[in-house]
């Protein structure tokens, strides 16, 4: 099925500072990321008749919710405002219901959202209740639960700590030539990696996600539509998702994620294969998700993610630029919206010091569950081009 | 045992089998008596049939309690801090003689001479007066 195909375009990108924001709330940092894309689509905030946003890990901890509240703050007048709950795929699944919702005739413009205070208020990863049975033996933190496929993945494949500093080093290196980076400005060694403290063997400090406040909103509407506007469309081609549930407790895929159907529908969608994608940003909560995802969509074989990683060949001039912002690693934590929010800039030729020459089609991919559950992971994959 | 400060597994009337069997310092696993298929552990267990042969077939059946190293982590940072005192301290997924993957931790080694496919038996640690948690030593 192409019925979507170059259909309709993200038309306006906002990027909130990335780190800590002074006085920041959830829905403030999402007021801005929504009035910075707006303002970037030429647009008013009268216009924006959808909003969908992403729950935060915040709220989902503490049940809190207040819809409205964004629209209330920045004068929009949508149709619906729903909230999204799909974890790190909830980017890819916000403009897919974008992307529906316009084609049934219920909106024109629909926003999506992302924001997040995870710096200002520090998350916690305990179990709600008294009761927890990966509690009981001490299993706490998503950072656990991939850390375990990891280790498996080493055991299996030979892969070494070297090689995820590589991809903690390559990412900062990326981050380092971007002024807007949360790492920017802080550069790190191989060496600096080794030394950063454990958190959760095999995973260091430098392995991990950063933690920061920001946010990213997005605007969709049609081909058409996006054609009048101030920015540079940027066309969805292709968007697809897969899940593997109860991962951890099967043996079978522990070292894999669910990006074959993801891929799959995404590349057959879009009518293209994998040698057609100029640049890729993957979900990076951790190095080995990064490590995970080149073998799995195919850019090494199974297990050889370690060298392709180590030689270089996912930077600049390498054989597939991979997470050109530094990612999640070491640009700025927003879920599944770090990597669109990147895609879309390579794609409107605002990568700057990191920018792939003439990039044309985009890879991104989300990551993530659908709770605050230890090891279940969703997938999801959407196709960009300019 | 009431300052137990841990939490405490979750246990419902699908998984209670499991706990109470754990209680009697035995492993079971909820089997398919047609076709000897497991249902997977993973928590919370039970509670669900066979596809092909429903649920009247499923019965809980004895482990060996013996298994090998499936993966493992070693926590270095405090997330609960009734578990600071541990530190560093393993959690493990142990591949069961039977097939079935169980979350758990070796106790009885250093977490440096863990490897994986290392062989294991269970022991049991009664936490609680009712409950009791599965945990593995090295064999021999």
């Amino acid at each position: 099925m192409s019925f979507f195909k170059d259909r309709f375009a993200i038309c306006g990108l906002g990027v909130t500072e990335q780190g800590k924001i002074p006085q920041a709330t959830i829905n403030k940092v999402r007021a801005k990321a929504a009035q910075l894309a707006i303002k970037d689509a030429g647009l008013k905030s009268e216009d924006i008749d959808g909003y969908i946003y992403q729950v935060s890990i915040e709220e989902i901890a503490n049940s809190w919710f207040e819809p409205g509240d964004v629209a209330k703050r920045i004068g929009l007048k949508p149709n619906f405002i729903w909230r999204l709950e799909a974890g790190g795929v909830s980017c890819t699944a916000a403009i897919l219901s974008a992307m529906a919702a316009i084609d049934a005739g219920t909106a024109n413009y629909v926003l999506c959202v992302y924001g997040s205070c995870d710096l200002s208020h520090a998350l916690s990863f305990l179990p709600r209740g008294p009761r927890s049975t990966d509690g009981a033996f001490g299993l706490f933190t998503p950072g656990a639960g991939h850390a375990m496929s990891m280790r498996r993945h080493m055991h299996l494949y030979g892969t070494t700590q070297d090689q995820l500093g590589a991809i903690a080093v390559a990412h900062r290196e990326n981050a380092n030539k971007r002024p807007d980076a949360f790492m920017h400005g802080r550069p790190m060694t191989l060496e600096d990696y080794h030394n950063s403290r454990w958190i959760v063997e095999p995973y260091h400090k430098y392995d991990m996600c950063l933690v920061n406040d920001g946010g990213v909103g997005l605007i969709v509407t049609t081909a058409e539509r996006a054609k009048n506007l101030r920015s540079q469309p940027v066309y969805v081609m292709g968007v697809g998702f897969g899940v593997q549930v109860g991962q951890a407790y099967s043996k079978e895929n522990f070292t894999a994620l669910a990006v074959a159907p993801a891929k799959e529908a995404a590349l057959r969608m879009a009518g293209i294969t994998l040698d057609d994608i100029d640049v890729v940003q993957f979900y990076d909560n951790f190095t080995g998700t990064v490590l995970f995802q080149t073998e799995d969509y195919g850019f090494c074989k199974k297990g050889e993610g370690g060298p392709f990683w180590e030689e270089g060949q996912a930077k600049l001039g390498g054989e597939i630029p991979i997470n050109t912002s530094g990612g999640d690693l070491s640009w700025g934590y927003n879920q599944g919206f770090t990597p669109a929010a990147e895609a879309v800039r390579q794609l409107r030729g605002e990568g700057g010091a990191t920018q792939v020459k003439d990039a044309e089609i985009a890879l991104a991919t989300g990551h993530g569950t659908n709770t605050t559950g230890v090891m279940e992971y969703g997938h999801a994959t959407i196709i960009l081009r300019r | 045992m009431s300052d137990y400060k841990k939490p405490l597994p979750e246990i419902d009337e699908d998984s209670k089998p499991f706990w109470d069997a754990a209680r009697r310092h035995e492993i079971v696993l909820h089997q398919c008596r047609e076709c000897g298929r497991f249902a997977p552990l993973q928590y919370p267990l039970g509670g669900t049939g066979c596809l092909e042969h429903g649920d009247a077939n499923m019965e809980w059946v004895r482990a060996s309690g013996k298994g090998t190293l499936f993966s493992f982590v070693v926590f270095h940072q405090t997330i609960d801090p009734a578990f600071k005192d541990d530190l560093p301290y393993n959690v493990a997924l142990i591949e069961l003689e039977e097939g079935p993957l169980l979350l758990s931790n070796v106790v009885e080694c250093n977490n440096e001479d863990l490897t994986i496919g290392m062989p294991l038996e269970v022991v049991f640690e009664d936490i609680t007066e009712e409950e009791s948690l599965p945990k593995f030593k090295p064999v021999g």
